[in-house]
């Protein structure tokens, strides 16, 4: 019983921690209108750069992680000012092939930059476990489950209480429209992606927190995928309960399926329930649902 | 008219001694594609890999010379993607036409095993062997028995340390995600039930499937510590092996692992800077130890570093690579004493290689003697391995001497 309930609450930070990266997924989405690819590429980026102010500067953590957090705004922004925004109008399918190149192009820099060894990644959290009865937490994770519930609660706010938020919102919903209500669309979709480079980063020290790394960390944007997808490309609220899903369905499946198949089952399933939920709801569970009037 | 064609003559006769001079001194040059991973999931072994190149260049300034044969090495970013290496292969055997290959992996072994004895071309791999590779009459050759081999040898020796005198009690924690991983987990869980639980040395407790880049292994470790595990076997690269300690931090418990060089211990201790959280834990190896340097494998790396540019320290990952270069060129030099060094081919190569022995010495003490027969393209007898752990928070030689491995390992 103990060996369940640890499995279900271990899937459910996990499942926290994968809805904080997509999170990211999403805020770009609502307001470029562009799915990301290149996100776990980010988060490495942010892992890294975390790990060289403090292992390589010897900067101490209060020093480190906030500009390894304005290092994260600066890079998103950059991505967006040089590579995105003279796409501006163009097809969709255009998008799509550059967060591909992106996803290469970074990967490239990393490697060259840090070089593929394995590098410990500095405690910025706490390490001690955190321990209810019997069941045993990364504190890490714990944190980040919180951090995840408060983002998610201060990025609804945000898109749905500011001026910039809803500007962003309109954004998302048509460029053409939000131009002739005198939006600034490319100033829109720039703090989306520097807000989204900056959520990488925190979802980097959560992930790494005290732990061996490669540029293979970047796995975590894939993993993210499902929960991005199952929740809806537009919600922020949604990715939580999308993360939640996922992860506790990982841990049950892990549980009572992989001893029966002999594994395998658990990393597969998220995608299962995916596909089923996109099947019946095709916008994901809390995506918008385009009315077109002809 | 006389003293001119003297003078011809003389000119002549010096002009025919220095070509017969130099065609002497000349050699044939072979070039020899190497498959490396240098953006893939092996990016780190790659860049230590290329300590190959420095015992081609080692080997064609000494014996190379003598024999009249040069090695060229050009190395090649494969990804460590089988489709990557399928698509380059028929370019490389077309621009170089290749005597001799060196690999990387499971990722090209599985992309060329197949074609190689059509393409007449022998590739050599540094790190043990799988079972899905146990084939008779293949062209590829590991340098080293399989992984199980390596493995099912530091078991037993670990099983005759546990003063408990009762079975050990294996835990296996590996990941689907490569044919690999899961191959030596079929390997070894085989050999327990067949071979060690009869005789009561080790027991299987428990098997867990984790992700290959894991964020939080708490649960899955907690099952481990639930089923009392002794040992914990295939966290077979670097991030399962980091989640997997972080797991045992978390619950407090120390249950050592068994892996091979590269995929814990020493990557791992050189970004902690630090042995001590992997007190007790053993890393098997088929070739010499890092731990050893007063040996004939520790004088040929110093002269390959002051010689070829490699750095003064060895590591568990340019050993690969060399003991890779040395049975590659070792593997060149019997072919050229049969056929000549200017009449190779890829034929007189393998054949080389599955007639006759490669000794301890000619390896320079970085492999113990191996001989390949037809049935696998590993040597399945005599093969040897040395146990490294840390012990005291140093990282040192567990068994001082060559460990012989079962020559009971069948197929699985």
């Amino acid at each position: 019983m103990t060996s369940l309930l640890s499995q279900v609450a271990n899937g459910a930070l996990t499942g926290l921690l994968y809805a904080l990266v997509a999170m990211s997924f999403v805020i770009i989405y609502r307001s470029a209108r562009v799915f990301n690819f290149a996100q776990g590429e980010i988060v490495v980026v942010g892992a890294f750069l975390v790990w060289t102010l403090m292992s390589a500067f010897d900067l101490p953590v209060w020093a480190a992680v906030p500009l390894a957090l304005l290092a994260s705004v600066l890079l998103g922004v950059l991505i967006e000012r040089v590579i995105l925004r003279s796409l501006v109008g163009e097809e969709l399918f255009a998008f799509v092939m550059v967060t591909i190149g992106l996803l290469i192009f970074i990967r490239g820099v990393v490697l060259v930059a840090w070089g593929p060894e394995v590098r410990f990644f500095p405690a910025v959290l706490p390490m001690a476990a955190v321990k209810v009865g019997a069941l045993v937490f990364d504190r890490a994770m714990v944190i980040g489950g919180a951090l995840t519930l408060v983002v998610a609660a201060a990025m609804s706010w945000f898109f749905n209480r500011t001026q910039l938020g809803l500007e962003m919102t309109a954004v998302a919903e048509d460029h053409q429209t939000a131009l002739s209500l005198g939006i600034p669309v490319t100033r829109s979709i720039a703090v989306a992606w520097g807000i989204s480079g900056l959520l990488s980063t925190v979802a980097a020290i959560i992930f790494l927190n005290g732990k061996g790394m490669t540029f293979l960390a970047s796995d975590i944007g894939f993993a993210a995928l499902p929960v991005a997808l199952l929740a809806g490309l537009e919600s922020i609220g949604g990715v939580v309960l999308g993360g939640l899903i996922v992860g506790i369905a990982l841990g049950l499946a892990s549980y009572f399926l992989d001893p029966i198949f002999n594994g395998g089952v658990a990393a597969v399933f998220p995608f299962v329930i995916m596909v089923i939920v996109l099947l019946i709801r095709p916008t994901g569970l809390f995506g918008w649902k385009t009315i077109e009037r002809i | 008219m006389v003293t001119i064609w003297r003078g011809v003559s003389k000119t002549v006769v010096m002009l025919a001694l220095a070509a017969a001079a130099t065609a002497a001194t000349a050699q044939t040059e072979y070039k020899v594609p190497g498959l490396l991973d240098f953006s893939g999931p092996f990016a780190d072994l790659g860049k230590q890999m290329m300590a190959r190149g420095a015992v081609l260049k080692w080997w064609n300034d000494n014996d190379g010379k003598k024999l009249g044969v040069k090695l060229s090495l050009k190395e090649y970013d494969t990804r460590y993607d089988g489709t990557v290496v399928a698509s380059m292969w028929p370019g490389i055997l077309a621009e170089m036409k290749p005597i001799i290959a060196l690999g990387l992996g499971g990722a090209d072994l599985n992309a060329l095993q197949q074609r190689l004895p059509n393409d007449k071309v022998p590739v050599i791999y540094a790190p043990p062997g799988y079972g899905f590779g146990w084939h008779p009459n293949q062209w590829v050759f590991n340098a080293r028995a399989t992984y199980v081999h390596e493995w099912t040898t530091a078991l037993v020796w670990y099983a005759a340390q546990n003063p408990q005198k009762r079975p050990l009690k294996v835990a296996f924690m590996s990941s689907q995600a490569s044919p690999a991983y899961v191959d030596l987990v079929k390997g070894i869980d085989k050999y327990i039930k067949t071979v060690l639980e009869p005789k009561g040395t080790a027991t299987v407790v428990i098997t867990e499937w984790i992700e290959a880049q894991p964020v939080d292994l708490s649960s899955q470790m907690k099952k481990v510590i639930d089923a009392k595990a002794d040992i914990i076997i295939g966290t077979a690269n670097t991030t399962m092996a980091a989640a997997a300690m972080r797991a045992m931090q978390l619950h407090g418990v120390n249950i050592p692992t068994l892996a091979a060089p590269w995929h814990t211990i020493w990557p791992l201790a050189q970004a902690m800077k630090s042995y001590v959280p992997w007190e007790g834990h053993l890393v098997v190896t088929g070739i010499a130890s890092t731990a050893e340097k007063n040996s004939k494998a520790w004088e040929f790396y110093q002269a390959l570093a002051k010689g070829y540019g490699l750095p003064a320290e060895w590591n568990p990952l340019n050993l690969l690579g060399i003991s890779q270069g040395l049975l590659a060129v070792r593997a060149v030099e019997h072919a050229a004493k049969k056929v000549g060094g200017d009449k190779l081919t890829g034929a007189a190569v393998y054949e080389a290689l599955t007639t006759g022995s490669f000794t301890e010495d000619e390896l320079m003490g970085i492999l113990p003697t191996l001989t390949y027969t037809k049935d696998a393209p590993f040597p399945l007898k005599g093969g040897k391995v040395r146990i490294e752990w840390v012990k005291d928070g140093k990282y040192q030689l567990a068994t001082p001497n060559w460990l012989t491995m079962p020559t009971d390992v069948t197929k699985w």
